[in-house]
């Protein structure tokens, strides 16, 4: 009897489940869950004017987008749809935080309005939400990756990684790093062509032996002969950077925003001479008054310094804080219709006011100073790299531990 | 001073009090839900903020900043109630729960509630009186000291074992070496990654705390089929009483949240460390020590002022340095960024405003979620009059989706069943658990602080610093003084525990001690050598397993070609092979005493009729993860919650719906506010997709 009874209390269990299942399927989004899949159309074609492969700065001015085709209805491809801005990091990241933003705006200028979220799938220095992308995204103008330089990278250097960047597009690039190597005004060097040759000995503050960072510094070390001792652990970030000279843990770092940031929050370094600019490694155009100083007419930039066979591959190297540092990907599976849509919309992004201000506040320059790159540039650099993905690939094996 | 009276301004803006509540609110909501982060939450807030309130940064920075700086006291209510500890509630957990199994939860919080203010309040006067002294102090601490500390702290909890210092610092030391699974910090080398992406980063830590803490603890409640707690002992009347007993200790809470300011303010620390450190600091401090670790409400006093006083000091080098103190502080620091401030010393000059709101959100909101809990602890601690299978059946699936949420992988679901099988073999079989956790907590800021000192200072530049030489001199004596001191702990905590259990008080510890530190010379030897009799059971087999750990570790780290990425595993792993050889020798040809351990025993004891009710339990969740890689893990965990309820509920009647209300709390989580607010992606359907060969 007693059985029967929890019997039928288990059925009665299942049926309730069944129902409320049933109930909560009909009402719960799942963010996997995507709308028809677009048949596969032909990649568009690289601009045929893309500037020179990898040996050239690869910065310029945001192009016109395509006009999408009359016949094309794009409020009624968008409307009432998602957009999902896909982040291969943890919320609060800086990606994350760039991917929130246009997750804020794009949608306002897109026809149709479509709803946005992120989605944050974070591991192993990008791949996890990489992978994830790879098996998930669709051409359907509804998937975004917003991108960042270790993403193609990771490519050719990380095992594990089952995505390629050749299978995608861009929307547009957001910015290029303001990368700058700086020292402290207590180092035996102020500038790095004074450096190069020397005997006395100095310090720079890295994440690990294994990172791009490190095999970009200790490159430009063997290229110029510098008496860099690299000190590995002190670790990444402008917080690391303030702490670094707090403490006095180094002579120098290179840091991707400290050139902008660091007058806001150590008023005087800059001024007062406590740290001092070495060298500028990021894009030469995304560089000019920090707020303090001038970039000082003395100061090179690392390109004025090597070899041309150094110079190209440096800016192989150095793309993931360049052309791909962030940005928005697609799969080259869209309709052009819909990708010319969708880089319209990423252009007119650019002059929302509202985007504007949380722009400079991100990045701690208007957006016509931030090195935004347009998509047929980025994608001009991306068959580049692809095509000599080998020879970069070597050029890090010299430098990063096997 | 008329400069800070003119920036309080902001109190008489109606905006003001609408972000405080509400984040008050929201964290009360978070707080009582197991696997809702704070931290997750502000930085999908912060766009919201910046569009919404966007020309009155102080409204946006405040919610953030309460997010992030008031989370630390009503976490306490599901260690305390529900056995279920956070990442900074073990403490709480450990000795709150034993008090609210003797029916004491209710003033344990109350309790709780008032040290939490004093601290709040402490740390909030301390952002603000300390940012122009702090530099001097905190720039000295740099990676020597932050690696001394760290080893102190594993140190110290180990010791904190009572009688089973040898199994504390067994438990210690793989609790580091758990934390170099994964890619090292210096060299960034893989280390018994097995190859899978997954473990690149380690295990994560949600996963695996919860795992190893609260699975085993879900499990052991559920098995007892009773609530925690009995009739008669859950009042806000209580509540007050405990709160009294809190404001009484006021000059106890002032001294441990200095203590936790100060732990705060040095970045790389780390939260879930500053309740143990707190915990020891105040044991050492205290003159009877018997009752530590048994329940003890002091000893949650002690961690749990400085639990809310370190987000002040936290507050410190976030605002007046630009280095996050901690995560939730690292998403204050993206929001005043958003919002175009920069943080540092010129806060005080530039952004006075943004400051003292900051300050005196950190007070009164510690004041206001104080007041909340005291309000609705006597309703809330009723849970605990619930039967345990009723909760679990809802907790459960919170566990697992909580643990889900770290890296949204089934690699979470498979680290959460495995600290889960090894923290209930630990608790099974008496070996002490927070000094693992611990180990594990502090390994990476130990390895990476440590080499980085070598590399920056040379390998005995820990020993030219003032700062570095007092930490260990001090570190040193705290062990041999500690060690001493809860040695004597251990004899009278015998008397105490024997007391206490025919009192009719579940017996919450147990395992074997060290025996020879207690036993005499003559005694010792006459035991080892007259009476050698090994014993092939469960307790003395685990070593084994240990050691073959160890061993796995020292193979695949010996492969490493430098230095960097090897030494911690290798050096530990060469440490820790004669400790466990010595406790297996021990445990198999010496019979050693049963004592007290730092940890919460079986409360269904470890016999065969629980070894079935563990059994049943596994099906069940085997059942809900497997169901989740058919059908999907959102729906599973629902179905399980609902199926669980009704089919471990022995209540009758209509009284049998209550068994709906887990399924209704599990699916408004999951497609109320996991789905349909933060998006969350679920895993795969592996076996479904294996199945239709996708």
């Amino acid at each position: 009897m007693r059985n029967r009874n929890r019997m039928w209390q288990l059925l009665l269990g299942f049926a309730l489940t069944a129902g409320l299942l049933t109930a909560l399927a009909g009402c719960g989004s799942d963010p996997t869950a995507t709308p028809t899949p677009v048949p596969p159309t032909p990649t568009p074609t690289t601009a045929p004017d893309a500037p020179a492969p990898a040996t050239a700065e690869p910065s310029a001015p945001a192009t016109p987008t395509p006009v999408p085709a009359p016949s094309f209805d794009a409020e009624a491809h968008f409307s009432g749809k998602t957009l999902r801005i896909v982040v291969a990091w943890d919320p609060g990241n800086s990606i994350d935080a760039h991917a929130r933003a246009v997750s804020r705006v794009l949608p306002r200028y897109i026809p149709g309005n479509p709803k946005s979220i992120v989605v944050n799938k974070d591991g192993a220095t990008g791949t996890v939400g990489g992978n994830w992308w790879h098996e998930n995204a669709q051409g359907d103008g509804l998937w975004l990756f917003a991108n960042t330089g270790a993403n193609p990278i990771s490519q050719i250097l990380r095992p594990g990684v089952r995505y390629d960047f050749r299978d995608y597009t861009s929307v547009g690039g957001i910015m290029q790093r303001t990368t700058m190597w700086i020292v402290s005004g207590d180092a035996p060097y102020s500038r790095i062509q004074e450096a190069s040759g020397g005997t006395e000995e100095f310090t720079v503050g890295l994440n690990t032996e294994s990172e791009t960072g490190t095999a970009k510094a200790l490159a430009l070390a063997q290229w110029l002969d510098l008496p860099m001792r690299p000190l590995y652990g002190i670790g990444s970030g402008f917080a690391t950077f303030l702490t670094t000279f707090d403490r006095g843990d180094a002579d120098s770092y290179i840091s991707g925003s400290a050139w902008y940031r660091t007058p806001g929050s150590r008023p005087g370094w800059f001024a007062d001479g406590v740290v001092e600019p070495f060298a500028m490694l990021g894009s030469k155009d995304v560089f000019a008054n920090n707020g303090e100083i001038d970039v000082p007419d003395d100061l090179p930039h690392i390109s004025e310094l090597l070899t041309d066979e150094q110079i190209g591959i440096w800016a192989g190297m150095n793309l993931e804080d360049t052309a791909f540092y962030r940005g928005l990907f697609t799969p080259k599976t869209i309709e052009p219709e819909v990708l010319a849509v969708l880089r319209k919309a990423f252009d007119d992004m650019f002059n929302d006011p509202e985007y504007q201000e949380i722009y400079e506040s991100l990045v701690g320059l208007p957006v016509d100073q931030g090195g935004r790159l347009a998509p047929e540039v980025v994608d001009a650099e991306l068959e580049n790299w692809a095509a000599n993905a080998d020879e970069i690939k070597a050029v890090y094996a010299q430098f990063l531990p096997q | 001073m008329a400069e800070y009276i003119a920036a309080l301004g902001f109190l008489g803006d109606p905006l003001y009090w609408t972000m405080l509540i509400l984040a008050v609110v929201l964290l009360g909501t978070i707080g009582l839900i197991p696997g809702l982060g704070s931290t997750t939450i502000a930085a999908i807030a912060i766009p919201f903020l910046l569009f919404n309130f966007g020309d009155n940064p102080t409204a946006g920075i405040i919610f953030l900043a309460a997010l992030g700086g008031l989370n630390n006291t009503l976490d306490s209510v599901p260690a305390v109630l529900l056995g279920y500890p956070g990442a900074a509630t073990q403490v709480t957990f450990l000795e709150g729960h034993q008090l609210a199994m003797r029916g004491r939860a209710a003033h344990t919080l109350g309790a709780v509630y008032a040290v939490s203010a004093i601290g709040g309040v402490v740390g909030a006067v301390a952002l603000l009186a300390m940012i122009p002294f702090m530099r001097p102090i905190l720039v000295r601490f740099s990676f020597p000291e932050i690696a001394a500390m760290a080893m102190f702290g594993v140190l110290m909890v180990s010791v904190l074992s009572r009688g089973a210092m040898i199994k504390g610092v067994i438990s210690g030391l793989l609790g580091v070496l758990a934390s170099t699974i994964g890619t090292d910090g210096i060299q960034g080398l893989p280390r018994l990654t097995f190859e899978q992406i997954y473990l690149l980063d380690g295990l994560p830590l949600i996963p695996t705390l919860i795992g190893f803490f609260a699975l085993p603890e879900l499990i052991d409640l559920t098995m007892t089929g009773r609530p925690v707690s009995q009739p008669g002992t859950v009042s806000t009347r209580e509540v007050m009483s405990g709160v009294r007993y809190g404001a009484g200790k006021w000059r106890v809470a002032i001294r441990q949240s200095m203590f936790g300011v100060f732990m705060g303010a040095i970045p790389g620390i780390g939260s879930a460390v500053i309740d143990w450190l707190s915990y020891a600091f105040g044991i050492a401090l205290s003159k009877d020590k018997t009752e530590f670790g048994r329940g003890s409400l002091d000893g949650v006093l002690f961690a749990e002022s400085a639990q809310n006083s370190k987000e002040g000091g936290q507050a410190i080098p976030t605002l007046a340095f630009g280095i996050p103190g901690g995560s939730s502080w690292a998403i204050v620091l993206v929001g005043l960024l958003f919002y175009g401030i920069a943080p540092g010393l010129g806060m005080l000059d530039q952004h006075l405003d943004v400051m003292v709101a900051i300050v005196v959100t950190l007070a009164l909101g510690n004041l206001l979620i104080t007041m909340l809990g005291m309000v609705a602890t006597g309703q809330i601690a009723k849970v605990t009059l619930v039967p345990y299978p009723l909760l679990a059946a809802a907790l459960f699936p919170l566990v697992f989706i909580a643990a889900f949420q770290s890296t949204t992988a089934w690699g979470d679901i498979l680290v959460l069943i495995g600290a889960g099988m090894l923290g209930l073999a630990m608790k099974w079989l008496g070996w002490p658990r927070p000094p693992f956790i611990l180990g594990f907590i502090l390994g990476p800021i130990i390895e990476k602080n440590l080499w980085t000192a070598v590399g920056v200072f040379g390998p005995l530049g820990m020993l030219t610093r003032p700062i570095s030489i007092i930490l260990l001199i001090f570190a040193i004596l705290s062990v041999i003084y500690l060690t001493k001191a809860m040695a004597r702990g251990t004899a009278v905590g015998q008397i105490a525990s024997a007391a206490a259990q025919q009192g009719g008080v579940p017996p919450v510890q147990g395992g074997s001690g060290d025996g020879p530190a207690a036993a005499t010379a003559s005694g010792w030897g006459r035991r080892l050598l007259g009476r050698p009799r090994p014993r092939w059971t469960w307790d003395s087999l685990f070593p084994f397993a240990m050691l073959a750990v160890v061993i796995a570790f020292l193979v695949d780290v010996s492969g490493l070609n430098t230095g960097a990425a090897k030494f911690l595993p290798l050096y530990l792993s060469a440490a820790l092979i004669p400790l466990i050889l010595y406790e297996t020798f021990r445990m198999n040809v010496y019979r050693p005493e049963q004592v007290d351990i730092m940890d919460l025993g079986m409360r269904t004891g470890t016999d065969r009729v629980a070894f079935r009710a563990f059994l049943g339990i596994s099906a069940w969740l085997a059942a809900m993860v497997i169901g989740g890689a058919i059908v999907g893990l959102q729906y599973a965990t629902v179905a399980f919650a609902v199926l669980f309820g009704f089919a471990t509920l022995q209540w009758r009647g209509r009284k049998r719906l209550w068994a709906l209300v887990p399924g209704v709390l599990v699916a408004a989580v999951v497609f109320g506010v996991l789905d349909a607010i933060m998006h969350v992606i679920w895993p795969d359907r592996v076996i479904l997709d294996w199945l239709l060969g996708r």
